[in-house]
């Protein structure tokens, strides 16, 4: 049937929709133009027939935009040097922190270069995202960057009902991992811990003012920046949930999806396999889980020890509360808290439709694109076939007006 | 792997769960009856596996204070069997065995009418997975329905122990601690004994005889250890302990669960095979307050934060009442659990054949601060402070870092201590299984390791004679 169809790619253009932009090939069959290609479902849709669907807000993206740009770090004039920051793990969360720091030094920020290649510095199989500051810090090297920021990143806020807020244990030791991946590298490497946690503040700003003495600067400095750039941090965090908060009033009237994880797997466009593209090229909004507020109803187990399994829980909550949110959680190989709170978690979401992923170095995107898609495809039919009674929308109303 | 699914799972016939009252004095069963903690229903399960020499010690020292304790065999493939029951296989080996050794009780031994107590052997805090344990457990607990069951219990000084007591929970850890030295014991003699079959018939003899004694009363552990001694020595030997090769199998709490291949591995090449001192774990688990203390006020070194003229100030105690309490409680434990492995350590080596020494967990952990944080509440830091401490004792001629999958502290281990390792001249190798076997290309490394383990033993000798 297809043998007399002539297939031609008339020309590609890359597609602006995210910072994928993916090459979209404009493929001439019988005498028409369709745009063929891209990680989302973008174009799938165009070329389908029936009511166009209008795309979902893109929450995540505005999260990345907030961190690294609005909160991110200033170009000094007359900078003491540079200062590099490995586009990896913990900087998709702390950046306005680490950024307002170095600024505060009088250093310039060097962001890197998200890296998928130098992974071969690995010296033990350890996770995808510890093997991608291998690649970042590659990159911040054959930059010539005056020093690298990588701290010990031992704890975060902890929340309402929990007795710690720990990240895992190779993001709280990456420093020393790296030191022993790279050759000469030792004194370039700043690296204090860090807790954010109440009880590890004082703690943190005394570990801030070393960083000072380190590059030759005096301790106070250190210490003074270290309390700037705190605050910086926290003013983040809170004009972050008020912005959560107040988006999350509009999003309620529509289906959403809250993609729960590690941050710097599920938000970082390069890391995600374009995930919340192909969520809300689909017609659902994408919503990051660690812009909701946490709702502190005494439902947590206080043995959830760390920060992030703490939001997918939190998110968990809403979406046993809100109707019209529903979860995806990545996860990647090999990570022991998720490996952990797994059964937890599904336990939880019984009875409600939810996706979980992996997401490796080997992950190809066509095998994620098909378990997204099963996903949001159940979704979808669950929307078309319940004929929702009027009780339903007084609910949806009523929270909506909350 | 994804997985998109509706859970049909009815939580409908839910099993009113047995508990411990708020105050810990007492049970309250499925029920809801109160059972106090001597009754003879009652039933403490340590599922991971111990050395066999500890583990009849163990249950015989709970008879004597009339309790009744089971403690699970080695793991193998019908305990994991039985944890892929509950587990996705995601888990960490410590995780998953673990499961395996609870479901293989509840299916295999589990007694009708039983209050089963099943114990974890840490309670950590985390990071690690093991900090989720009492959310996981509490959450197989539900899956399980199964009544009068208390899952991931760890007897301690602010639950009362569990009903048990101070005392009890000593002698256990240093039972299993005399079981751990005399395996060393045995490891020893398997390589030097002039007729090993015999000899190893003895040494069962010699050992039945003493856990017996023990047993009955009629000796105590020091002086029926004595006894042990003298009666081990006189089993004629072909050659020296110190002449022969020795490997040193060290890692994380994984060790437990899948070292004995390894173990055998070495003994059948005629090397001297030694799992790592459990001493040292125990030390790193009553280790987290006193590190936790220090660390939330800046001092970072290990040294300094177990100080004690630090500990015992004022200011850190006014500062932190009830944290600087536990610490300083802790750490007086660590130092107890010190002098019984120097006390016990003695005793066995008048038999001539231990040849490890006794290494204080501070002073591990000092050397491994230098290479990897000790302030990440984590085993990397022992496990790199024990890799450095063997190269520089020169007791062992091989070094196995023995991890399994998700285990991240012993993965992380592994990474710094390799380029260490290409420095130094004694054979490592780091391993990581999933299970307690080896592969083809394991066994094929471990042949490479044994090799060069003996070459490195014949040097060391030829250089003692030449001197």
């Amino acid at each position: 049937m297809f043998s007399n169809i002539t297939f031609k790619i008339k020309n590609t253009f890359r597609c602006k929709a995210c910072e994928n932009n993916c090459e979209i090939q404009r493929i001439l069959i019988r005498g028409k133009v369709y745009p063929f290609g891209g990680l989302c479902s973008k174009y799938k849709l165009l070329r389908q027939k029936g009511p166009k669907i209008k795309e979902g807000l893109d929450l995540v993206e505005m999260r990345n935009d907030m961190i690294f740009n609005q909160f991110g770090d200033e170009v000094l004039k007359n900078p003491r040097g540079t200062v590099g920051i490995p586009m990896a793990l913990t900087s998709h969360i702390l950046y306005p922190f680490y950024a307002k720091f170095i600024n505060e030094l009088g250093y310039n920020v060097v962001l890197s270069n998200s890296s998928k290649i130098r992974n071969y510095k690995t010296k033990a199989p350890i996770c995808y995202p510890c093997e991608l500051v291998h690649g970042a810090v590659s990159d911040l090297i054959n930059r010539n960057v005056d020093y690298i920021f990588l701290p010990y990143l031992i704890e975060m806020e902890i929340p309402k009902n929990y007795i710690h807020g720990y990240m895992c244990p190779s993001t709280a030791t990456i420093p020393d991992i790296i030191r022993a991946a790279f050759v000469n590298i030792d004194e370039r490497i700043l690296s204090p811990h860090i807790g954010i946690a109440e009880d590890l503040i004082e703690m943190t700003i005394k570990e801030l003012g070393k960083v000072a003495k380190a590059i030759g600067l005096e301790e106070k400095v250190g210490i003074n920046a270290g309390v700037v750039a705190l605050s910086h941090y926290k003013m983040f965090r809170e004009i972050y949930y008020e912005f959560g908060r107040k988006k999350l009033k509009s999003l309620l009237k529509k289906p959403s999806v809250i993609i729960a994880g590690r941050p710097y797997v599920v938000y970082p466009p390069d890391v995600n396999i374009a995930l919340p593209r192909k969520i809300v090229s689909r017609g659902y909004n994408a919503i990051p889980s660690d812009m909701l507020p946490f709702l502190n109803e005494d439902l947590s187990h206080t043995r959830n020890v760390w920060r992030f399994t703490q939001e997918i829980d939190n998110a968990i909550h809403y979406v046993k509360k809100y109707p019209n949110l529903y979860i995806c959680f990545v996860s990647c190989f090999s990570c022991g808290p998720d490996s952990t709170m797994y059964h937890y978690f599904r336990q939880q979401l019984e009875g409600h439709t939810f996706c979980y992923l992996e997401i490796d170095s080997h992950t190809a995107h066509a095998g994620f694109e098909t378990r997204v898609g099963a996903f949001l495809d159940i979704l979808e039919e669950r929307h078309r076939k319940i004929t929702k009674p009027e009780h339903y929308w007084k609910m949806v109303k009523k929270v909506v007006e909350e | 792997m994804t997985e998109i699914a509706q859970f049909q799972d009815s939580e409908k016939e839910k099993v009113r769960q047995a508990q411990f009252s708020e105050d810990y004095k007492f049970i309250i069963d499925s029920d809801g009856k109160k059972v106090e903690y001597d009754d003879p229903r009652i039933v403490y399960v340590n599922p991971e596996p111990r050395n066999p020499y500890g583990k009849q010690l163990v249950i015989n020292l709970y008879a004597k204070y009339n309790r009744k304790i089971r403690i699970s065999d080695e793991t193998d493939a019908k305990v994991l069997q039985y944890a892929k029951r509950i587990c996705s296989g995601r888990e960490c080996l410590a995780s998953v065995a673990i499961a395996g050794g609870v479901l293989k009780d509840i299916y295999e031994f589990r007694g009708e009418g039983e209050i089963t107590l099943y114990r974890t052997p840490i309670d950590q805090h985390g990071p690690c997975q093991n900090g989720a344990w009492p959310v996981l457990w509490k959450t197989f607990a539900q899956r399980l329905k199964l009544k009068n069951a208390i899952f991931s219990t760890f007897p301690k000084f602010s639950n009362k122990y569990l009903g048990l007591n101070a005392d009890l929970i000593a002698m256990e850890n240093i039972n299993f601690l005399i079981g751990h030295y005399l395996t060393e014991a045995k490891n020893a003699l398997y390589c030097v004994a002039e007729n090993r079959t015999m000899a190893l018939e003895r040494f069962e003899e010699i050992t039945k005889e003493f856990i017996e004694n023990v047993k009955e009363e009629r000796k105590t552990l020091n002086t029926g250890l004595i006894g042990w001694a003298k009666n081990i020595a006189k089993i004629p030997i072909s050659k020296n302990v110190e002449e022969v090769p020795k490997v040193l199998i060290f890692g994380g709490l994984n060790l437990m669960f899948d070292h004995y291949p390894i173990e055998e591995f070495f003994l059948e090449k005629g090397i001297i095979s030694k799992v790592v001192d459990i001493g040292e774990s125990m030390s790193l688990i009553l280790a987290e307050s006193t590190i936790r203390l220090g660390f939330k006020r800046g001092i970072l070194s290990p040294k300094e934060q177990f100080n004690e003229e630090l500990l015992e100030s004022p200011e850190f105690y006014e500062k932190d009442k009830k944290e600087t309490k536990r610490a300083r409680r802790n750490r007086n434990t660590m130092k107890f659990l010190n002098s019984q492995c120097k006390v016990y350590r003695k005793l066995i080596g008048k038999s001539g054949l231990l040849f490890d020494s006794f290494v204080d967990f501070i002073d591990l952990f000092e050397e491994g601060n230098n290479y990897v944080s000790s302030n990440s509440f984590t085993e990397t830091p022992l496990i790199v402070g024990r890799y450095l401490h063997s190269i520089k004792e020169g007791i062992y001629d091989g070094l196995i870092n023995l991890g399994t999958f998700n285990c991240q502290p012993a993965m992380n281990s592994q990474a710094i201590i390799r380029p260490l390792a290409n420095k130094n001249d004694i054979p490592y190798a780091a391993i990581d299984c999933e299970g307690p076997w080896i592969s083809t290309n394991q066994r094929r490394l471990l042949e490479t390791i044994a090799i060069q383990a003996k070459r490195v033993r014949e040097n060391k000798n030829k250089m003692k004679q030449e001197i």
